[in-house]
């Protein structure tokens, strides 16, 4: 069934479009929670939990892309679970999402009060347009949805020593663009 | 990751919730999602639990024939040890019975070569040094002991530097040689990118105490050349293992020298409006350093979609060789905020002939690992 079908579903809250996305883009969302959540209860809980939130929020919201959406809606909900599971501690049943990329801003103490997210968010968005479309989509796998290496070679088709070079680059690129901007690192 | 750190880095995760929709749908787009079913509980088929039992039996059935075999490269490795350092390559290769290996420096030659003595001419540890490490273990060497006991560490001895006996802890168990490039271990250090298996970690010795390279150049114990020999020798490893790691044969340069280059190639190229159709190519360049050379920087530029595609030519200065692939210049010298060829930087006598042995080498090393 098309995406625009699924959502039509969504709209008139006919149960099926629930069956429907699960059946098409269930596998997305255990693939995308995976890299965040390690058991595979979670990831389930995880797929039920994305195909909840579709429910409620199709409508007000009418994706235009059904597919980032459910991503992005698993991804998000993998890492609420993560945090509710005291994701920022090592150990347990998660991991600590994007520890390579706080590498880059890992010194002085006092740089948290002077950090607004949002600032710095959108100067990463600036940079991300400045960059190859490759190293950029190498860059949101690896720190947005925290793949793996031999993840992301495998998505690109790129070796694993080429994706870990653009990382490094990009992750050095980024810190000195940061820093231009009065962001410490 | 310390409490400390916590607070800092959520607002940085903060930081990528306000990334673009569109970056994120650029990579959803084509995210090739392999069949999960396997990872659902009580989901798995009988063809599935089949597959399983036809994998365990075809691994019982390989390693039935691998025993065997196994048990000839231990003694095949047993022997080459004991001749080790004594012999030509020659006669090494001798001691492989394996009609392929004879005459040939097979990769696997070099890495049981490597494990044995991977660095030479490594200033000597002090009798007793090893022991003393191994009973002692106030910082580092702990965290992974199980793997890297005393007796073991001869093997991951990067030399006397600084003043501190240097060694690398890594997950390899007691074969360091083996390098699985799949498991990066890291360690950012003074702008260097130290990388080994996971965990790895850079360990100084000095009168019982044992220190981490960060906290020893961050307390001024060693000096930045400290951490760039270091950094060369962990490096030196590296080359044996895998012949993916071309980047690691660059010498490093800080990141703001990174950066000056990066800004000079910008300025030569990129932002000329009359930019060549052929220099497109720039946009996809990996740099590998030479080093310092009086007051330029050296580097090798070279673009990795070329790989396989490129012919080789080689040129002389002063009887110096230089080689480049045919379809680009390779070989630049930054100076003073500025790029220009090997060539044209040593008729304007920015490069001294005294110079030129160490720039041909570093660019012979480096060009023979990117037509690995």
């Amino acid at each position: 069934m098309n995406d625009k079908r699924i959502i039509e579903l969504f709209f008139n809250r006919d149960e099926n479009a629930i069956r429907e996305a699960e059946k098409k883009y269930g596998d997305l969302c255990r693939y995308v929670a995976g890299n965040i959540l390690v058991s595979k209860e979670d990831r389930e809980e995880c797929v039920n939990d994305v195909m909840l939130a579709l429910w409620n929020n199709i409508p007000p919201d009418e994706p235009e892309n059904l597919r980032a959406y459910i991503g992005t809606t698993a991804r998000n909900n993998a890492l609420n679970r993560s945090r509710d599971a005291n994701a920022w501690k090592r150990g347990g049943n998660v991991k600590i999402v994007g520890e390579e990329f706080l590498e880059i801003l890992d010194d002085g103490t006092s740089l948290a009060e002077q950090y607004e997210a949002k600032r710095a968010g959108e100067i990463i968005n600036r940079f991300l347009d400045t960059i190859r479309k490759d190293d950029r989509k190498i860059f949101v796998m690896r720190f947005w949805l925290d793949m793996s290496i031999p993840q992301i070679a495998k998505q690109t088709g790129f070796g694993e020593s080429k994706v870990k070079m653009s990382i490094v680059r990009t992750r050095k690129k980024l810190a000195a663009e940061l820093e231009k901007e009065g962001i410490t690192v | 990751m310390s409490t400390e750190n916590t607070f800092k880095d959520t607002r940085l995760l903060e930081a990528l919730e306000y990334l673009d929709k569109k970056y994120i749908a650029e990579v959803f787009d084509d995210l090739k999602v392999p069949d999960m079913s396997e990872y659902v509980p009580g989901k798995r088929t009988p063809r599935k639990i089949w597959k399983q039992f036809a994998a365990l039996a075809a691994c019982l059935i390989l390693l039935s024939l691998a025993v065997p075999a196994f048990n000839k490269v231990v003694e095949v490795v047993s022997s080459f040890a004991a001749g080790w350092g004594s012999g030509t390559t020659e006669e090494r290769s001798d001691i492989f019975e394996d009609e392929q290996a004879k005459g040939t420096t097979t990769e696997q030659q070099y890495i049981y070569g490597a494990y044995l003595k991977p660095i030479k001419n490594l200033e000597p540890l002090p009798q007793g040094l090893l022991e003393e490490i191994d009973s002692k273990s106030e910082v580092g060497f702990s965290s992974f002991a199980v793997l890297n006991k005393g007796n073991q560490m001869s093997d991951r001895y990067l030399g006397y530097i600084g003043g501190y006996y240097v060694f690398f802890e890594t997950s390899a168990g007691d074969r360091p040689g083996y390098f699985t490039a799949t498991a990066f271990g890291e360690l950012h250090v003074a702008g260097y990118d130290f990388y080994y298996n996971t965990p790895f970690s850079i360990i100084l010795h000095k009168d019982g105490v044992n220190i981490t390279l960060k906290k020893a150049y961050e307390s001024g114990l060693i000096t930045l050349d400290d951490v760039r020999t270091i950094y060369c020798r962990n490096n030196e490893y590296l080359r044996y293992f895998n012949s993916e790691l071309k980047f690691k044969d660059k010498v490093p340069i800080t990141e703001d020298e990174f950066n000056e280059i990066c800004n000079a190639w910008i300025a030569k190229f990129s932002e000329n409006e009359h930019l060549p159709k052929e220099f497109d190519w720039i946009y996809g360049l990996e740099y590998y350093c030479y080093g310092h050379v009086g007051e330029n920087i050296l580097f090798h530029a070279w673009n990795p979609d070329y790989e396989g595609t490129n012919g080789e030519i080689s040129f002389e200065i002063e009887g110096y060789m230089f080689s480049e692939f045919s379809l680009a210049v390779n070989i630049w010298v930054y100076h003073n905020g500025e790029i220009m060829q090997l060539r044209d930087a040593y008729n304007n006598g920015l490069v001294a002939s005294e110079d030129l042995p160490t720039i041909s080498y570093m660019n012979q090393c480096v060009f023979g690992n990117l037509l690995w």
